[in-house]
């Protein structure tokens, strides 16, 4: 019986897992917020279907909202894929309402780990990648928590990491390929991965185009001029620098 | 030529632990100490190892720390009052209007100096004096370690120290403001370590962001509720892209309010503070052993040359640092270029120094030793080691324990 929280982030990293490392704890610092809960989810069985079992050189990227992503990685675990769940904003503040809702993540993060582990997968599993894909959704205002984040590629693995375990092919599950992603499968189509897009096909991924200056020094630049659209703690529609926040 | 001093070095050799052993301690580093962003890329950025230095090492190092604070803190107030050398700073048009008009007011200083052992001895290579990060690492990871090296003490934990401080100036049971990046959940990760060790003191920390405060001459509030003091860690050069309802310029001080740190700290964090060194008529002797030679970029051939380093003014975590020892990358390449063409005020160059390697669990790599004062007071140290220089964001984050009266003997490799 999971009870405790390091033993539910055990259950999703287990120590000999090798994709451990990226799983992100921040969410599983919270516990439960509710019991049961009627999660905002979108029906992943087309998902699961397509994504299929692994075939040793492919992995997953799931980029769907709330906690849709989390249960379609567990519906993936029984046929062998390995979920990594890289949920990394904060829940909520003491203070305002909070842009981005974490609470069904957290259930489910707590409520999967023990059929994860029964799941008993091997420690070299193929990763599926979990994202919320309204992590950037909203618009800060007055009294309002400003929980948005970003996934960048210090996040994930490098693509010299997911050869060296056999992937050489990353499938891309969700409606739109956000520009902080974008920028992560873009190192990852540099460093020799094919991309793909699985919908009702299976078609070569195409990423957004990104301002030149993204993770330049520009970039600091430019936030620092206030270009940033929501400099009050978030970072609005700019992918920030690397996963260093802002203190020294 | 080695200099004298790598006869002994000031760390004592690190054995590795059990596997088991390091697994735990990685586990309670996440969650215990809040250390929530483990990994880096490829980087696992907790060692597995903890680095012991020598009694006398950290006697030395702790009395330099005293030292330079102390020195920092008389330049500081020096430039208060020359605010005609701001600009030269490269402080931002619109921070340097604001700390003209800041009044002075309750303030405590928490400061951190990033101290790396060369083949010339300790090398001091900047002061966080602004918004120092390392405050869970510092004060937990020697802590955990030290249950597992008998014959080590731990060096302090900033964070704990921090709360004290404040609970000395501010009425009990008062609300403290822990302003932050709120999308950052590495930043967030301090402010909850802060908010814990403001409730072992009987203070309420507070994380937010800066437009959750509201301000007025009688003071600050939060939700309504008056707060009684503010530890901000929005980097100061952040600050002018606030909403100008957001009032940002009272997180740089206030006659009411205590605030952490000043507005002022931010003039001695710029890396350009050495140029200004001789018009400030302020004796820093141990800032002039101790730090590289620093230049204008416009004043040395710097260019090419890999005896000599290029740093940002404001740079922070080793961003956009180039060495030019290697083959560039490309970002570097272009900050060379950017920095050639439109030095501004926006580049140093400093003098490269050549650490001298740990032989730390994983493999020889180059420690830095961030050591925090508070007002003036050494309180902690926060350790980071690369495989290769410099310290930047994928550094690997250890704990730093010294050797105590008994002597430590590390267990065989």
């Amino acid at each position: 019986m999971i009870t405790t929280i390091p033993d539910s982030y055990d259950a999703w990293a287990p120590v000999e897992g090798c994709w451990s490392p990226w799983v992100k704890p921040v969410l599983f610092t919270y516990p439960p917020t509710y019991a049961s809960a009627e999660m905002s989810l979108m029906d992943v069985g087309a998902t699961v279907a397509a994504a299929g079992t692994p075939d040793g050189i492919t992995a997953l990227v799931l980029d769907l909202p709330y906690a849709s992503a989390l249960v379609g990685g567990l519906a993936l675990a029984p046929r062998g894929w390995r979920p990594v769940p890289l949920y990394n904003g904060v829940s909520h503040g003491l203070v305002g309402r909070p842009l981005v809702q974490t609470g069904d993540i957290i259930n489910a993060l707590h409520a999967g780990g023990e059929p994860l582990r029964a799941c008993a997968l091997p420690a070299d599993a193929p990763p599926v990648f979990l994202l919320d894909s309204l992590r950037l959704t909203g618009r800060p205002a007055p009294l309002v928590f400003d929980n948005r984040w970003v996934v960048t590629p210090q996040d994930l693995p490098s693509a010299e990491r997911l050869r060296h375990h056999g992937i050489t092919r990353v499938r891309f599950f969700g409606d739109t390929v956000l520009p902080d992603l974008g920028a992560v499968l873009g190192r990852w189509r540099t460093g020799g991965l094919t991309l793909e897009r699985v919908s009702d096909v299976v078609v070569p991924l195409v990423l957004p185009t990104l301002p030149w200056w993204i993770g330049t020094w520009a970039e600091r630049v430019a936030v620092r001029w206030g270009l940033k659209r929501s400099s009050a703690g978030g970072f609005g529609g700019l992918v920030p620098e690397p996963s260093k926040g802002g203190h020294g | 030529m080695i200099a004298p001093v790598l006869a002994e070095l000031p760390w004592r050799a690190c054995s590795p632990p059990p596997p088991a052993v390091a697994t735990q301690l990685r586990r309670q580093a996440i969650f215990a100490c809040r250390k929530w962003d483990p990994q880096v890329g490829d980087v696992a950025t907790i060692s597995s190892g903890a680095l012991v230095l020598t009694a006398e090492a950290w006697h030395e190092l702790s009395d330099l720390t005293t030292a330079v604070a102390a020195e920092t803190r008389a330049l500081e107030a020096a430039l208060l009052r020359r605010p005609e050398l701001w600009r030269e700073l490269g402080v931002p048009r619109a921070l340097r209007r604001a700390l003209a008009t800041v009044l002075p007011g309750p303030a405590v200083r928490s400061w951190r100096f990033d101290w790396h052992f060369t083949t010339a001895g300790w090398r001091l290579s900047e002061v966080n004096a602004d918004v120092p990060g390392g405050y869970n690492e510092a004060g937990g990871l020697g802590l955990l370690w030290q249950n597992h090296l008998p014959g080590t003490r731990t060096l302090g934990d900033p964070a704990a120290r921090l709360a004290r401080a404040l609970a000395v100036q501010v009425p009990a049971g008062a609300r403290v403001a822990l302003v932050h990046a709120t999308a950052y959940s590495d930043d967030r990760q301090v402010m909850e370590g802060l908010a814990a060790a403001l409730a072992e003191v009987g203070l309420h920390g507070l994380p937010c962001a800066p437009d959750h405060l509201t301000w007025d001459a009688a003071g600050c509030q939060l939700a309504g509720e008056a707060v009684a003091a503010c530890l901000r860690f929005t980097p100061g050069e952040w600050l002018p892209g606030l909403p100008r309802e957001c009032a940002w310029r009272h997180l740089l001080g206030h006659a009411r309010v205590l605030v952490g740190n000043p507005g002022s700290c931010l003039l001695v964090q710029s890396k350009r503070l050495p140029l200004l060194w001789d018009r400030l008529g302020v004796p820093c002797p141990t800032w002039r052993a101790h730090l590289p030679e620093t230049r204008a970029v416009q004043a040395v051939a710097w260019r090419g040359d890999p005896d000599w380093i290029l740093k940002p003014t404001w740079g922070r975590v080793g961003e956009g640092v180039v060495m030019q020892d290697r083959v560039l990358a490309a970002q570097d390449r272009r900050h060379v270029r950017w920095a050639h063409w439109w030095p501004g005020r926006a580049w140093v160059a400093q003098r490269r120094f050549v650490s001298v390697p740990w032989d730390g669990p994983d493999g020889p790599c180059h420690p830095c030793l961030g050591v925090y004062t508070l007002d003036g007071a050494v309180t902690g140290v926060f350790g980071r080691t690369v495989a290769r220089p410099p310290i930047n964001g994928q550094a690997v984050e250890l704990g730093v324990l010294a050797e105590d009266a008994g002597g430590y003997q590390a267990r065989g490799r």
